[in-house]
């Protein structure tokens, strides 16, 4: 496996500190930078172009949320880790809306950095499991207020396979190959799941997959 | 002051207005009176004058008759006509007698002397005229042609002529009366034009007092009105920059507890985790003790995530308004189980700062009381932005109450925190029928520039 070049930026150096170890002990990872502030992360991210960058959400000057943005329009090709200590839906949608790939809580990012670090060189989306438990159990109880059909009910089967795939940040294309369809029948599937959902783009998309615990 | 003011004023207005009133009312019955005299004294006047006039025309008059009728009763040949005419002179002798004394009665002093003389030469003309009522026929045809000259016509001539200034008296003593009572007329009126000044001048005066006092007390009132306005408009301001002090305040301490207390505890937690890999499986004591640390440290960061949240939610500065309710929302729900339903599709996120707090803060005060007190079981919250405005309702099923009645310190600091924005805000709630609370808040002329 090749080596997975990273930036953290956190204005707290002890937190900074205790993950750069953390991330040391892996030798496949490389620290390739620290920043205790958004504008310095973003300066950082474009100079270095880091595989994956860790970001603080609530940060002096330029919070992580911010950041993230910039940093997916002028490096796009680094994965965004968020970090934070809510784990509450609004956080996380607006996280996911900033181009985060994974939503890590500080109070379990010592057991779950090197999976989210992992899970996002790979292209794929990881959620700390109290935040996974947190947005399902919204959810269920929301669904229980309003007293509606869980709309997951609705999908057939082949679009609960995109539904996860989408997710997992896969391409049309990549998912036609894994699934052997056409990219258009893909496209296809993958409107009508929304409009079943009643979703409007990727982020609500892997929020909802999140909640319904079909990607962690 | 002013109420002294106003009290001493009092006695001095009750007791000029009283006194003037008074003098007008004496005025009025003392004019009333002496019109009433004069006029009573001058018909008593002229009526007595024209009896007098009346008795003199007519003791005149049978002055004359008595004349004529002692010439023929002198000069009548018949004498069966005698007894008869001295019967008509002696009855007109009673009547002038008579007549002179009604004459006398009632009459003033200058006039008594000549009454006097005039009594006197009647009797003296009658007695003089009596013996010839007793002469034979030669005797009167004798004597009555001399007689006739030089004792009747002579008599009555003075008789006439006496009668004629006791009239002139009579005039005279009219003239007088007039005189004096013109005189007393003169009096009166000189009475009146005094009281008149009198009472314009205590009139002035009282007019004079009392402009001066409303004048002081309009002062005085006016005085006391702006120092109210002023203290209330420094109450006001206090009390904002209360509110506003204490939002910062608690800013300053979420903020303190996150970034300081909460990153350390989220580092510890880290550094333990790590720890927890180093050790060796055994002794196990060692790892039960890092896991009982890292349990603690977990409490304290949910603790203090949950202390910050509750002081000033990080939402509100990181997300926007929109996303900070509807945490509050799910937030409420978890803890209470209260169903709340927010709806604010048309707000923005990056309203400024103290407009998000506002709102936030006063969703958060109704719907904490819809849940504690109110014991609703679902509450709606609606936010919307149109033309320049922020209109907020939110509404339980809770039990109600009366506002007019209980109004806490929550709604007094609802209201303080709308009105620091220029706003309007109200409570529509009744006992057993929920509760709204609604505020419009115009956003600034600069703000809406911005926006366009």
């Amino acid at each position: 496996m090749s080596l997975v070049r990273i930036l953290i930026v956190d204005d707290h150096p002890f937190l900074r500190t205790g993950l750069r170890h953390v991330l040391e002990e892996h030798s496949e990872f490389q620290i390739v930078g620290e920043a205790s502030d958004g504008w310095e992360g973003v300066r950082l991210a474009e100079k270095e172009r880091p595989d994956v960058a860790i970001l603080d959400i609530g940060m002096p000057n330029l919070n992580g949320i911010d950041a993230a943005q910039h940093i997916r329009e002028s490096a796009p090709g680094t994965s965004i880790i968020m970090l934070s200590v809510h784990s509450d839906e609004s956080y996380v949608l607006r996280a996911l809306k900033a181009g985060a790939r994974a939503y890590l809580l500080k109070q379990s990012a010592e057991a779950d950095l090197i999976a989210a670090v992992k899970a996002v060189s790979q292209g794929k989306s990881f959620f700390s499991p109290a935040v996974s438990q947190m947005l399902l159990d919204d959810y269920m109880r929301q669904l229980r207020e309003r007293d509606v059909e869980d709309t997951y009910e609705l999908l057939t089967m082949r679009e609960r396979e995109i539904l996860q795939l989408v997710a997992e940040g896969k391409s049309n294309k990549e998912i036609a190959n894994v699934l052997h369809l056409s990219p258009y029948t893909v496209e296809t599937h993958r409107a009508n799941l929304m409009e079943k959902l009643n979703l409007h783009s990727v982020p609500e998309l892997i929020l909802y997959a999140v909640r319904k615990g079909v990607i962690s | 002051m002013a109420v002294r003011l106003l009290r001493s004023s009092r006695a001095v207005l009750w007791a000029g207005f009283g006194g003037l009133l008074a003098i007008i009312i004496l005025m009025a019955a003392k004019g009333s009176q002496v019109v009433s005299v004069i006029q009573s004294e001058t018909n008593r006047l002229l009526a007595e004058h024209q009896q007098r006039e009346d008795l003199l025309d007519g003791i005149r008059f049978s002055l004359s008759e008595s004349a004529s009728d002692i010439r023929d009763y002198l000069l009548d040949r018949d004498p069966s006509a005698l007894a008869q005419r001295r019967d008509d002179l002696q009855k007109l002798r009673q009547r002038i007698t008579e007549a002179v004394e009604r004459y006398g009665r009632n009459l003033p002093a200058d006039e008594a002397a000549l009454w006097a003389q005039l009594q006197r030469d009647v009797d003296a003309y009658w007695n003089a005229l009596a013996p010839s009522l007793h002469w034979n026929a030669e005797t009167r045809r004798a004597r009555a042609e001399d007689f006739l000259q030089e004792q009747v016509i002579p008599r009555q001539g003075e008789l006439l002529a006496l009668t004629a200034a006791v009239d002139r008296a009579n005039q005279r003593n009219l003239e007088q009366s007039n005189r004096r009572v013109a005189k007393l007329f003169r009096q009166f009126r000189l009475e009146m034009a005094v009281s008149a000044i009198v009472a314009l001048v205590l009139g002035g005066l009282l007019a004079l007092l009392t402009i001066t006092r409303m004048l002081a007390l309009e002062r005085s009132a006016g005085a006391q009105l702006r120092e109210v306005a002023r203290a209330r408009s420094e109450l006001q301001n206090l009390s904002r920059r209360l509110v506003a002090a204490q939002e910062e305040e608690r800013r300053r301490v979420a903020r303190e507890l996150h970034d300081e207390i909460g990153q350390a505890l989220s580092a510890i937690l880290v550094e333990l985790g790590r720890l927890e890999g180093r050790l060796p499986p055994e002794p196990q004591q060692n790892r039960a003790m890092v896991a009982v640390a890292r349990q603690l440290a977990d409490r304290a960061t949910a603790q203090v995530r949950d202390m910050a949240l509750l002081l000033r939610p990080s939402m509100l500065d990181d997300l926007g308004l929109v996303p900070a309710l509807q945490w509050q929302a799910r937030e409420v729900s978890r803890r209470t189980g209260v169903k709340v339903k927010v709806a604010a599709d048309t707000v923005a996120d990056d309203l400024p700062d103290e407009y998000r707090t506002c709102v936030y803060r006063i969703v958060q005060e109704a719907v904490n009381n819809a849940a504690r007190h109110a014991h609703a079981t679902t509450v709606r919250v609606d936010a919307s932005q149109e033309d320049g405005r922020i209109r907020v309702s939110i509404q339980d099923n809770g039990a109600g109450f009366n506002p007019k009645l209980e109004k806490g310190m929550g709604i007094l600091g609802m209201e303080e925190r709308v009105k620091k924005l220029g706003g309007a805000f109200r409570i529509d709630s009744e006992e057993g029928a929920g509760t709204i609370v609604s505020l419009l808040l115009p956003l600034s002329a600069s703000e809406v520039q911005r926006k366009t």
